[in-house]
């Protein structure tokens, strides 16, 4: 069976472990796209800090992890495919220049055809912003206003803004994207950001280690174990904030190498009953080379065409 | 002389079939590079009376690292160059990165041609520090190089702070060329200090240049040229290994003119040479395909 383009599956891109061979990238993304996989959304890390060094906080990637740029990459794989969709999932924000995302943002959009995705989130790590030369205490109103700031940028020619960290008159970006505005979805899982989901987001990327009982489960506190509390709540937030809560789309996640397909099955049926309108594949950390990769596209893809 | 197309920013639209033929089309015709430079976001002249640049909101650019690695992806051998980037509007570690990963996607093919920008109207809206920005370009590169060369960093400077932290994937190349445009003095001792070319602005070589009125000290351009290769040697560089690009403007012009425009950059030791097509009354992406093919066919000596 094949996947359908209404299942709304994606891939996670094995950022870490497809190495630095632009073949094998372009390779990988024309795989997935052929296979039905109607997104890719690569993770995002501009600086990798050395473990040894910086000890005062939990370093999920270090310096030895391979990260390709998303907009780079985007800009690259949209002149090798048609349809798939470029998600960054998720891309730390509140360390990069509001104006250059809104621009590089719009610019994959133009190139791709309106194919943009911005998957933003607060990060973990400090070690980045103070190596971007931004404040890591006011990260979570830099986002905010970031979001809004950026949909302004993308639909308006001319912008006039005065908040608590920019101040532009009357300048814009040009070209502006295809889609006015491009998506903005949020990852996070702590209470201001499922808070900002049902305030601002088009789309959130939650983590609910019940629903996979597995990644990063040891550094995720058990309250996150409640999908459907957590997903009401943000609804919500989404009412009080003068939103229909159905416009916000929910991304899941299945596990695939190394488990069955009845497995797979059970985490799809979980996150589907949770309210998940997209799902993604994630397939790293299981020691597959690039070729493994593509062979776990379509292995999955065969069993979820029939579902 | 290498040879190369300018991007036609402003005038070559937004349909992305038209500009991968750009790309392809460049490299088939056999030129050396595609270079694009940049602005991020435009300002409007309405409500800036002092404003006289000569770009505004209504001014179209491709962002050039999403832009290159687009191109990237549909050629194999061309060099793709901004030229130029304004380097002290951007974070320095991410354009560390960006430029890594398009050399990555490219196999080694970028150079990254920098400058410190005109538009403090620019610099004001994207929040930078305009006053400032000779200096940090220099920090600016010394962390760039840093970035590119080590797994592992730490640099401390004036304005940027990397503690033992580093960028992956490495650059193919080992030394990414930076290049500098820009004519003031400190530009030219810049160069001779730190830069592996120069894009100069002579208005005796670019008649496009007369008719913008740039300042007439800049138009003897062996002595100048001789100037930031003095300033190369007292920093103990060899000035014959520091590259020279001029542009050659052919739009509205004959191939007679193109000639003596050639010949003009390459009397004074230009080791590059950007076909330049905007800014000459063309209209539409076709007419900027046709016009680098002319190029190609009626200058055969500058594809030698």
């Amino acid at each position: 069976m094949t996947l359908r383009p209404e299942q709304r599956l994606g891939a996670v891109f094995p950022q870490t472990e497809l190495g630095a061979d632009p073949v094998v990238l372009r390779d990988y993304a024309q795989a997935a796209e052929a296979l039905g996989y109607t997104h890719i959304a690569p993770f995002d890390h501009v600086l990798g800090g050395d473990p040894a060094v910086h000890t005062d906080f939990r370093m999920l990637y270090t310096f030895e992890e391979m990260f390709h740029e998303p907009f780079c990459l985007f800009g690259y794989l949209a002149a090798c495919t048609t349809t798939l969709e470029f998600a960054t999932g998720i891309m730390i924000l509140p360390q990069r220049d509001t104006y250059l995302t809104a621009k590089q943002a719009a610019q994959v959009d133009v190139l791709s055809n309106g194919r943009m995705r911005l998957g933003v989130a607060v990060g973990w790590n400090p070690v980045e912003y103070e190596g971007l030369g931004r404040d890591w205490k006011t990260r979570g109103r830099m986002i905010e206003e970031q979001i809004v700031l950026m949909r302004r940028l993308w639909t308006e020619e001319l912008v006039d803004f005065t908040g608590e960290f920019h101040e532009i008159h009357d300048a814009g970006i040009n070209p502006l994207p295809v889609q006015r505005p491009i998506p903005v979805w949020l990852g996070g899982m702590a209470e201001p950001v499922i808070k900002r989901v049902g305030a601002l987001a088009d789309g959130w990327f939650p983590r609910f280690p019940s629903l996979n009982q597995r990644g990063h489960a040891e550094v995720m506190p058990r309250r996150y174990d409640e999908p459907k509390e957590i997903v009401a709540r943000m609804h919500g937030y989404a009412r009080e904030a003068g939103r229909d809560p159905s416009d916000i789309a929910i991304e899941g996640r299945v596990f695939v190498p190394n488990r069955t397909p009845e497995k797979w099955k059970a985490e799809w049926d979980a996150w589907k009953s949770i309210g998940a309108t997209h799902m993604q594949v994630y397939c790293s950390e299981e020691g597959l080379d690039a070729d493994g990769h593509i062979a776990a596209l379509r292995d999955f893809a065969e069993e979820a065409g029939g579902w | 002389m290498k040879i190369g197309t300018f991007f036609p920013q402003l005038e070559f639209g937004t349909d992305p079939g038209l500009i991968r033929e750009f790309g392809t089309m460049t490299e088939e015709l056999g030129y050396d590079f595609l270079e694009a430079m940049e602005h991020i976001v435009g300002v409007s002249r309405a409500t800036r009376p002092g404003f006289s640049g000569p770009y505004d909101h209504t001014c179209e650019f491709h962002e050039p690292f999403v832009l290159l690695s687009y191109i990237a992806a549909v050629t194999q051998r061309i060099e793709l160059a901004t030229a130029i980037l304004v380097l002290p509007q951007r974070q320095t570690a991410l354009v560390a990165k960006q430029t890594a990963e398009l050399d990555v996607l490219s196999g080694g093919r970028v150079r990254l041609g920098v400058g410190i920008g005109w538009n403090r109207w620019e610099f004001e809206a994207l929040g930078a520090d305009f006053r400032t920005r000779g200096r940090r370009i220099e920090e600016q590169i010394a962390l760039l190089r840093a970035l590119w060369a080590d797994p592992l960093v730490d640099f401390e400077g004036e304005w940027e702070s990397v503690r033992a932290a580093g960028i992956n994937p490495l650059p193919v190349q080992k030394h990414i060329p930076i290049w500098f445009g820009g004519m003031a003095d400190p530009v030219l001792r810049r160069i001779g200090r730190m830069g592996d070319g120069w894009f100069p602005k002579f208005p005796s070589l670019d008649p496009l240049l007369l008719t913008k009125g740039l300042d007439r000290r800049h138009d003897d351009p062996k002595m100048l040229i001789e100037k930031m290769r003095s300033y190369a040697r007292e920093a103990g560089r060899d000035p014959d290994a520091i590259g020279i690009e001029g542009r050659l403007n052919v739009s509205g012009r004959t191939p007679d003119e193109w000639r003596a425009e050639y010949e003009g950059w390459r009397d004074v030791g230009a080791t590059h040479l950007n076909v330049f097509t905007i800014m000459g009354g063309l209209e539409t992406p076709r007419d900027h395909l046709d016009i680098i093919r002319r190029v190609r066919e009626e200058l055969p000596e500058a594809f030698a």
